[in-house]
């Protein structure tokens, strides 16, 4: 049995930043990660894809980018070179290739890790397995028939992967627009599911749609004053892409290329797929949103004094008629993408502090359950707090949480 | 990116606001069943408990964890629980009888559903009080008379209860807890129990 005063689980960019902070607090602790340093933006990510922020805004606990392109998008070896430089800045104490296999309260009080390498005992646990956890499919995705190819991002490299012959991409958020973009320029026809999204333009102003919401203070806005923070956890990742010449795709964007858009997926019988009649009402709720986003923005150019190029907001979207069922095979529709979000799960997690959808409760990242903390996830204590650039912050506040509770225990002892 | 402050909701209807009060987090509650409408199979809980005999009528139970929401729950500590006869019917008295616990069960599972119901409509509760009584003939027990039933013959709950609403709603909620309850259910309309014993 090992014993340290706080074990990370995870070694990405929530438990890196924990253990930087950890480090200039003086708390002895370790890091267990299942793979090697960002695993999953070394194993889970697909080929072309770059970061949806620019690389300014990858802001770390003591750390960032200071490269030579501060506006452009990391790609997939940046960002992993990125985490890779931060961890040996201060010399991160990483066990890399270490699976959490179960967390359990000490009868002593603390908690046992065990793992496929050593156990360990640590009054404090920090979980940072991240938002982006395991891609959720919907239930009824096993009533497709099995010469469908099934796919979820995290599992996508490039369309060479994909059999000829048309494809649904299922999810209009930042994976489901980029891939259907991707895999309609193959030659592979593709028809997008499109349910509750946030339309967003690269750029707005003059500027970069990032420093917008950075500057304005809206990645700021605090959890702990959300109007219903359960459905903002829940909210679907910004329609963006980072490409060099700082393009946005949307929906206008991809049905003028050929893409055909239809409703929300209602159900799957065998080769059978219904939707829903809710694509103009989903489009229009997304109008909506944006028009508050950069009215928001508006109004901080105004009060600010801002220098400002003049509104240059992209026109609504507008739909034409869209199918409410396709039979697949009829319609050449060889495989289907399921880009409809992430879950996370916690098997290993032997402390009653999840809800019944097997989330986390927590308090801005501190949990019931003494000495037992959760970083990195949605929307934890602010708006970017699954942003690499939003996790220090939380990082700082929990680390202090952490180390005011060690000054208890040893005046206590 | 959505600022919820301005959110417009998506059902017109004006929505009570919802808010933890009386020690429920009620967004919370409703997130929860809502969780639970969506998909149904995370409604599946088992419930366990494990019993060993110390000595005499005295005995103790362990309530570790459960099943449910599609995983294995633990608890938030050791729930360590002895039962026992009292010195009149020969026992030590170590502990309550169990018969004793049934009236903790009902009592704590109805109180428990009046915080509940009334937090989810708004309702502050000042005060929840209930004394339950139960009528048992030990006859049957003691095997003197096989026209006398084994267990109680009659539970009373009284339930006195003050918040800041007429006696009318507050009636409703105690009604709609006692519909409601988990055990209110299972000791009027009764449980098939089995009992298997490993004598090896």
């Amino acid at each position: 049995m090992k014993r340290t005063d706080t074990i990370i689980i995870g070694g990405g960019q929530a438990g890196l930043a924990m253990s930087r902070c950890l480090t200039e607090q003086g708390i002895d602790h370790v890091v267990l990660e299942r793979g090697r340093v960002a695993e999953r933006w070394r194993s889970e990510r697909w080929d072309s894809l770059r970061l949806l922020s620019p690389k300014w805004h990858s802001r770390l606990p003591g750390f960032h980018y200071r490269g030579a392109d501060p506006d452009g998008f990391m790609t997939m070896p940046e960002v992993i070179a990125y985490f890779e430089q931060y961890a040996l800045s201060f010399s991160a104490p990483i066990q890399e290739e270490t699976t959490v296999l179960s967390v359990k309260r000490a009868p002593e009080g603390g908690y046992f890790v065990r793992t496929n390498q050593y156990d360990w005992h640590a009054p404090t646990v920090v979980i940072a397995t991240g938002h982006c956890d395991v891609p959720f499919v919907p239930a009824m995705a096993a009533k497709l028939p099995s010469d469908v190819r099934q796919l979820v991002p995290s599992r996508y490299k490039n369309p060479s992967q994909l059999p000829p012959g048309g494809v649904l991409v299922v999810g209009a958020s930042a994976s489901g627009i980029q891939l259907a973009r991707e895999i309609h320029c193959s030659g592979r026809p593709v028809t997008l599911a499109v349910g509750r999204h946030t339309r967003m333009p690269r750029r707005y102003r003059g500027r970069d749609i990032t420093w917008w919401l950075e500057t304005s203070g809206m990645l700021d806005e605090r959890a702990d004053r959300a109007f219903d923070l359960q459905s903002a956890r829940r909210q679907p990742s910004l329609q963006l892409v980072g490409t060099p010449d700082n393009e946005t795709i949307d929906l206008g964007v991809l049905q003028a290329q050929g893409i055909r858009l239809v409703g929300r997926v209602s159900d799957v019988d065998g080769s059978r797929v219904t939707f829903c009649d809710d694509l103009k009402q989903n489009i229009d709720a997304a109008e909506r949103k944006l028009d508050r986003v950069l009215g928001n923005i508006d109004r901080f150019i105004d009060e600010t004094l801002m220098d400002a190029d003049v509104r240059d907001r992209r026109p609504a979207i507008e739909v034409a008629n869209a199918p409410r069922e396709l039979e697949l095979r009829r319609a050449g529709i060889s495989s289907v993408l399921w880009a409809t979000g992430y879950r996370r799960q916690y098997p290993w997690l032997k402390v009653p502090v999840l809800n019944i959808r097997g989330e986390i409760i927590h308090d801005g990242g501190v949990t019931a359950a003494p000495g037992l903390y959760a970083l990195g996830l949605n929307f934890l204590r602010t708006r970017k707090s699954s942003f690499i650039d939003g996790v220090g912050n939380d990082a700082r506040v929990l680390a202090e949480h952490i180390s005011q509770r060690f000054d208890r225990i040893s005046i206590a002892a | 990116m959505e600022s919820n402050a301005t959110q417009t909701p998506s059902n017109p209807k004006p929505r009570r606001e919802k808010v933890a009060m009386n020690g429920v987090d009620v967004p919370t509650l409703f997130a929860t069943i809502n969780a639970v409408g969506e998909q149904p199979e995370l409604a599946k809980f088992q419930f366990r408990a494990t019993n060993k005999w110390v000595s005499g009528t005295h005995s103790r139970s362990r309530i570790e964890g459960f099943s449910g929401a599609g995983g294995e729950h633990e608890q938030t500590q050791d729930f360590v629980y002895d039962g026992d006869h009292p010195p009149v019917l020969c026992g030590k008295g170590n502990a309550p009888t169990p018969v004793e616990f049934l009236l903790h069960a009902i009592a704590g599972c109805i109180t428990a559903g009046i915080g509940n119901v009334a937090s989810a409509r708004g309702v502050a509760l000042e005060s929840v009080e209930c004394t339950v009584e139960g009528d048992l003939d030990v006859q049957g027990l003691l095997g003197l008379s096989d026209s006398v039933r084994n267990g109680y013959q009659a539970l009373r709950l009284s339930y006195k209860i003050k918040g800041d609403a007429d006696e009318e709603t507050l009636r409703k909620i105690v009604a709609q807890s006692q519909a409601r309850s988990a055990v209110y259910d299972v000791l009027t309309n009764g449980v098939p129990v089995s009992v298997e014993v490993d004598a090896a």
